[in-house]
């Protein structure tokens, strides 16, 4: 019995990093705000695997992978760069116009104010 | 497998703005008002040396410790595609790696400052006065709380004159929502030469290009 709660209670520190392979530091730098995609159809995947891929059916942030299959983020990191290399996962680029600040902060601004009114 | 380049497809651009401040300021309550979604929960396990090292034995004593963090967005198709996210900073302790994760390539920060405790905020203001980060006071009115005119939160915070401060009330979009807004004009006149301090920093315009970092 006794064993059994150690064993469970060491599991559930270690296995996150087992997910990863024992590896730490992810290959792609990725951001908290780091979007993903869907790509290509992966077969080989573990269930954590699977989620992620599911939930970028939608451009999603790696937090928001991280909160959904509550995992660390640095974990979250080491997995999504795996899936980047496996094609499973695509990074996003912005649009063109988004990569000038003054017009990104415009767009904000105008976004901001048209949902809310304001 | 080694050296391949990531396969990229277009997608939204990735903007974030950091909310901070003292304990129960109304990081999580200001998150939830403007987010389209509930603010969802992060952790990072974060590794520290621990105080009272064992310096005869040569080892370093380590521990680690679990920090969460909250986060919101909000989606707009117009003008551009774009996805706004709201990173709440962890805890009062300043942890940071974590809190350098949050900010680099953040357009701005939020301090929350609640006026009961307002001392609360000096570890925020400091650490983004350090970064170079542009920054704005939001004093959240709790109910029943004194109201203090801006010019005493700006005399008690110490802060430069050209830091906005105004009031807000958390529990309301719209007036989180103004937050936004003020921190955005905000930064729109703040001197771009100021930002550029920040040497090992994206500048403002790689700061939308969050998702492709090689
Ligand atoms: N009356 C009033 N209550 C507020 C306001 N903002 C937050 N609260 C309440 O204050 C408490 C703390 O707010 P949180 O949003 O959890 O604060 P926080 O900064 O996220 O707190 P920590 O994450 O614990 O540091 C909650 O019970 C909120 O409902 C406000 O503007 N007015
Ligand atoms: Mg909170």
């Amino acid at each position: 019995m006794r064993t059994l709660m150690v064993r469970s209670a060491l599991e559930t520190r270690v296995r996150p990093y087992g997910l990863t392979r024992g590896r730490t530091a992810p290959k792609h730098r990725l951001r908290p705000e780091s979007l993903l995609q869907t790509g290509a159809p992966c077969d080989q995947s573990a269930p954590e695997e699977r989620a992620a891929i599911e939930l970028c059916n939608r451009p999603r942030s790696v937090a928001e992978i991280s909160a959904t299959l509550q995992l660390p983020l640095q974990v979250t990191k080491v997995i999504v760069s795996d899936l980047v290399d496996r094609g499973a996962l695509d990074l996003t680029v912005p649009p063109e116009a988004a990569q000038n600040s003054p017009q990104v902060m415009e767009a904000v601004l105008a976004g901001l104010r048209t949902k809310w009114k304001l | 497998m080694g050296g391949q380049e990531a396969r990229t497809v277009a997608g939204p651009a990735s903007l974030k703005i950091v909310v901070a401040g003292g304990f129960g300021a109304g990081k999580t309550t200001l998150i939830g008002a403007v987010s389209e979604i509930k603010p969802l929960r992060t952790e990072e396990v974060l590794t520290t040396a621990s105080t009272g090292v064992d310096h005869l034995h040569g080892v370093e004593a380590k521990t680690t410790t679990t920090v969460s963090m909250d986060f919101g967005r909000i989606t707009f198709d117009e003008p551009l595609p774009m996805v706004l996210f709201l990173f709440g900073t962890p805890g009062q302790e300043r942890f940071e790696s974590l809190w350098d994760d949050l900010t680099l390539g953040a357009l701005g920060a939020v301090v929350l400052a609640d006026t009961r405790r307002l001392s609360d905020s000096f570890t925020a203001v400091d650490y983004f006065e350090s970064r170079g980060l542009p920054f704005l006071i939001a004093v959240n009115e709790f109910d029943g709380a004194h109201r203090y005119s801006t010019t005493a939160v700006r005399a008690a915070l110490d802060l430069d004159p050209h830091v906005p401060v105004m009031p807000c009330d958390a529990r309301q979009g719209q007036s989180a929502a103004q937050v936004l807004i003020r921190l955005i004009e905000h930064l729109q006149s703040t001197d771009h030469t100021a930002r550029t301090v920040r040497s090992d920093q994206p500048t403002p315009a790689s700061s939308a290009t969050a998702g492709v970092q090689p």
